[in-house]
């Protein structure tokens, strides 16, 4: 965002850097500082030009709801599971017991969060990925990183939002690589191949 | 103006408050034709920021007459109760980020630590976690600004 503004009286630079707005809000910019950079921001604000401060305004809004929902990027265990299966209905489960190829049944239209449960033993290794692969092609479509086992059997339970698991599950033949590492090496632990069914 | 409520208060509730209480005046200010020149309209805002953030007693004073009378005009702030496509675009966004830069955006974003607050509980210096939080959202906007991955596949 780069524009001048007169909205305040005279004219104003209407700039507002993520960095700077970022510093404004959490305590890093002198008080001195923080009302120069009000002006700029109502200044851009007024014509429109305030794309960085609704990003961090959405960013914090939405991640506060994920927060709530438990879907912060959050690594679940074994019992927390099982506490989420006892307290909602309309949660789906899919266990990955083996490595192969995997056919999903699709869930119920009300299902409001799905739980996927890869039984694997992570418990020696380090910095956990999960990467996901289309057919044919070597680079990872998406790698789901810090992803922490259950420190009771090392497996990983992934919970997510059901229209995040429709669009990730359903989209077609999937391939999905887990690694991490150990002795300082890289290593793969497990591999599945998933094809919801409709 | 979230933004100007957010480096002075911490709850979400006393943000969303603020901000009513800023509209509230400004729809009162406009109904005594108050803005003498429109494009002085952020300028005035502000001001309205300012006094609201200094003077909160004497704004609750008011706050339940203002409602009564202007209330009826402000957008229902339900809807930011749903799930939004941007949420589980976040979502996805979010677990391709390392746990620690998961963890710099919750502590700033959710819950409204300070530079100094975030660097203590990451146990690193100030400066490092400021720099972390500056890269975690630049690759948080550009992630954001794609289409999702699922499509490709």
């Amino acid at each position: 965002m780069h524009v001048e503004a007169d909205g305040l009286g005279g004219r104003v630079s209407a700039h507002v850097s993520f960095e700077e707005l970022d510093d404004y809000l959490h305590g890093g910019m002198p008080d001195a500082d923080a009302e120069q950079l009000e002006e700029r921001l109502f200044a851009a604000a007024a014509i429109g030009e305030d794309h960085d401060p609704q990003f961090l305004d959405n960013l914090q809004r939405r991640a506060t709801w994920l927060a709530a929902e438990g879907q912060f990027g959050e690594s679940y265990t074994g019992a927390e599971v099982a506490a989420l299966l006892a307290r909602e209905t309309n949660i789906h489960r899919i266990d990955l017991t083996s490595s192969g190829d995997v056919e999903l049944t699709m869930w119920k239209p009300d299902t409001k969060r799905v739980v996927v449960h890869l039984e694997v033993d992570l418990r020696e290794y380090e910095q956990v990925e999960v990467a996901a692969y289309t057919p044919g092609v070597s680079e990872a479509i998406m790698t789901f990183r810090g992803v922490q086992c259950d420190p009771v059997d090392g497996s990983i339970y992934a919970v997510c939002m059901e229209p995040l698991a429709r669009m990730a599950l359903t989209a077609g033949k999937l391939h999905w690589k887990v690694t991490g590492q150990r002795s300082g090496q890289r290593e793969q632990v497990a591999e599945y191949a998933t094809l919801v069914t409709k | 103006m979230h933004a100007f409520a957010r480096r002075r208060l911490r709850s979400r509730e006393a943000v969303d408050e603020f901000t009513q209480d800023v509209f509230l005046t400004f729809i009162e200010a406009l109904r005594r034709n108050a803005i003498e020149d429109p494009a002085r309209v952020a300028g005035f805002v502000l001001g309205i920021c300012r006094n609201v953030s200094l003077d909160r007693a004497r704004v609750r004073e008011r706050r339940a007459a203002l409602w009564a009378e202007y209330g009826h005009v402000l957008i229902p702030e339900s809807a930011e109760d749903s799930p939004a496509p941007d949420a589980m675009k976040l979502e996805d966004c979010l677990a391709a980020l390392t746990q620690r830069a998961r963890d710099v955006i919750r502590f700033s974003y959710v819950e409204a630590l300070s530079h100094l607050e975030v660097a203590e509980r990451l146990a690193i210096s100030e400066t490092n976690a400021r720099v972390l939080r500056h890269r975690t959202l630049g690759a948080l906007r550009q992630c954001m600004s794609k289409p999702m991955v699922w499509g490709a596949a």
